[in-house]
């Protein structure tokens, strides 16, 4: 502070002194002279000072131009997230489908089971004891496959459960692409600028997980495409 | 009761369109229609075939609870049965909803028991006045 006070005392005394004398000689066109050259000098100091500032914010931004992958990001990672949430939504979506195919199979099924057995003990037919027993039982068990089946059926919310997470994380992914893609066109970073954006992809033996349309590559087309690729490999 | 009972089943999701459809056809009702958000199922309503509404809350589009609001707002439907059948459980949205004019609100997940006893407690009342 000492410091300041000192070299802002160097820079406007001479100034200061300048308008005192002004007023001693009562000298108004000099007392204006000495006014104006304070501005002039005030306004030097906030120049250098925003010239200071924006090469600091230009040395940052080529900082983050060089060093973040934010080309990486905004232009393949982050849409890539993206679409492998919708594809996470689309694949319970038919998970769940198809157990409910499964389950509207299976039920009437049960139900028949069940008419049938309820039907033949009601009509009250001669047959050993142990028959009427598997018959009851028969009659017993559809019924609890039945009401099993139902809530299944009900279990099946996790798919609306878990899409309306996942489609909130979605909109959330993509405020965050906007944001990127602004940053990079602030920035000027391209992928050509970018030198650290490459993917870095983890190594084959780690595995990459499910295979996601538009976003996974050289993925085979389904089990035939690997049975022609291991016989091609001679296996 | 009676099967007759038509029924709108609202929800974004055709998972959950066809849970529900599945249970109401097991209680009986199989005459049930769907929509996929308020602005779906609105023009349903307003033809006057549906004497029972199921809905989720957080659709895109019309949600839910806009949904109720018209259909409270509307002379034709303000009377309609509505349940809610949603994932959003904070209070004040509960709130809210019967503040809005709902008939019964169901939390997913939930189990046939509860949404039996809810639809069956709505159709009673219905019954009754």
């Amino acid at each position: 502070m000492a410091d300041d006070i000192q070299s802002l005392a160097e820079t406007y005394g001479p100034l200061l002194a300048q308008l005192n004398e002004a007023v001693a000689r009562n000298d108004e066109p000099a007392f204006r002279a000495a006014v104006d050259a304070m501005q002039e000098q005030r306004e030097g100091d906030v120049t250098r000072a925003l010239r200071t500032l924006t090469g600091s914010l230009l040395d940052a931004m080529l900082t983050f131009r060089k060093e973040f992958r934010i080309s990486a990001l905004a232009e393949r990672e982050v849409p890539d997230a993206r679409a492998r949430l919708n594809h996470v939504m689309k694949l319970t979506d038919e998970a769940a489908h198809k157990t409910m195919d499964l389950i509207e199979q299976c039920g009437p099924l049960a139900d028949r089971a069940n008419k049938t057995a309820t039907m033949l003990l009601e009509r009250g037919v001669d047959v050993p004891a142990g028959f009427r027993s598997f018959l009851q039982q028969t009659a017993d068990d559809c019924s609890k496959v039945r009401a099993n089946l139902n809530e299944v059926i009900i279990a099946q919310t996790y798919q609306d459960l878990t899409g309306q997470i996942i489609r909130g994380v979605v909109t959330l992914v993509g405020e965050v692409e906007h944001v990127l893609a602004e940053l990079m066109r602030m920035t000027g970073a391209t992928n050509a600028t970018s030198g650290n954006a490459e993917r870095t992809e983890a190594p084959v033996g780690h595995g990459f997980g499910p295979a996601v349309p538009g976003v996974s590559t050289g993925v085979v087309q389904g089990q035939e495409d690997i049975d022609a690729l291991m016989a091609g490999l001679g296996i | 009761m009676s099967a007759d009972i038509r029924f709108l089943v609202v929800d974004d999701f055709s998972t959950m369109r066809r849970i529900i459809k599945n249970f109401l056809n097991d209680l009986g009702y199989s005459n049930v229609q769907e929509a996929d958000d308020g602005n779906t199922a609105l023009p349903i309503l307003k033809q006057g075939n549906i004497d029972f509404l199921v809905t989720d809350w957080n659709m895109p589009g019309m949600p839910g609870l806009d949904l109720l609001k018209a259909v409270r707002a509307d002379p034709a439907l303000a009377k309609l049965p509505v349940l809610l059948v949603t994932a959003e459980a904070k209070r004040e949205q509960i709130v809210e909803a019967a503040q809005a004019g709902v008939n019964g609100y169901v939390v997913k997940p939930f189990t046939a028991q509860t949404l039996k006893e809810k639809v069956d407690k709505i159709l009673q009342s219905r019954a009754a006045g």
